[in-house]
């Protein structure tokens, strides 16, 4: 019988998605207030004041490499740790409509396409179809490292 | 792991301008003067003025929201802060609306600049806040690399074109 994993899918725009763990779900905030960080790479150009820290936010639009998301965005906010017993560190992103809780499937998982964006590749864990979309479950502490361009 | 911010000041000078905020320790800075002291004749390519200060002359820089330099002083400029490098002849001086001294009291609320923000280039060290506006943290050393970098690149457009 297939194992099923409860998780969240977090939309970014139309044609983009991916997915994290139920538990790694922190805060879903509709209307944030960003403060934009000169320098910075385009896909994390602003951080969020969240419970006594600065966290940063991540647009997943230019890591798919398409545009960045326009105004009125909505953010979620996810827990992570760098390895087991590490302290949770938390960072923020920038979504297109509020969080769905999935159930995933292991018959739904399928390969890593040819057409998947570089920049991601190593933060991929896996790879689902959930309603005819590619979704990526995605290593967050990996991601939180540092993106290493084309 | 340690988390603890890689800035080892407290004592802050906060230069205002097109709504951020970019700090300073407060013992690298040489003088607060007014717009009227700038004499508008230019000593680099990239700077908007000279601030004569002890006989020296201190290139004027004037940045923008995204800290790039601007040719001229902007309209909400109103103070020339002279920036002390530790070598003498590397002193500069920033044009900013509005200047202000701030003590960090608990560097708890500080931040590095997170891994996946982080650009080799950016003469910004670390990340805090005051109330509810966020502090672009930086040093006089950096800022000063940030600026020759720009110079340099500048001049090796020219040269190119």
């Amino acid at each position: 019988m297939p194992e099923t994993t409860p998780a969240w899918l977090l939309s970014v725009a139309d044609d983009i998605q991916f997915s994290i763990g139920e538990h790694q779900a922190v805060e879903y905030i509709e209307s944030p207030v960003l403060q934009y960080v000169p320098l910075t790479p385009e896909y994390s150009t602003h951080v969020l004041f969240w419970q006594n820290s600065i966290i940063p936010v991540i647009d997943m639009n230019l890591l798919f490499e398409k545009p960045a998301a326009t105004s009125n965005q909505h953010i979620m906010v996810v827990a992570y740790q760098k390895k087991d017993y590490a302290p949770l560190q938390h960072v923020a992103f920038i979504l297109s409509s509020a969080p769905e809780k999935i159930m995933v499937n292991d018959d739904d998982a399928s390969e890593l396409p040819d057409f998947y964006p570089q920049m991601l590749k190593p933060s991929v864990l896996s790879i689902f179809n959930y309603n005819q979309k590619l979704t990526s479950v995605l290593n967050i502490a990996q991601l939180s490292s540092g993106i290493i361009p084309d | 792991m340690d988390n603890s911010i890689n800035f080892e000041f407290d004592k802050l000078t906060l230069l205002e301008f097109d709504n951020i905020a970019l700090c300073f320790p407060q013992n690298n800075i040489l003088t607060i003067e007014s717009l009227d002291q700038i004499d508008s004749v230019k000593t680099t390519e990239k700077s908007s003025g000279t601030l004569t200060y002890n006989l020296a002359e201190l290139p004027v820089y004037t940045f923008n929201h995204d800290l790039a330099l601007q040719a001229h002083t902007t309209t909400g400029n109103r103070f020339c802060i002279g920036i002390k490098h530790s070598q003498e002849n590397k002193s500069f001086a920033v044009m900013c609306d509005a200047v202000n001294q701030y003590q960090l009291e608990d560097k708890s609320l500080s931040t590095n600049i997170p891994a996946l923000m982080h650009n080799p280039d950016s003469p910004i060290m670390a990340l805090s806040s005051k109330e509810d506006k966020l502090l672009l943290l930086s040093t006089a050393e950096s800022m000063y690399n940030y600026i020759n970098a720009l110079e340099t690149e500048h001049h090796e457009d020219i040269e190119n074109a």
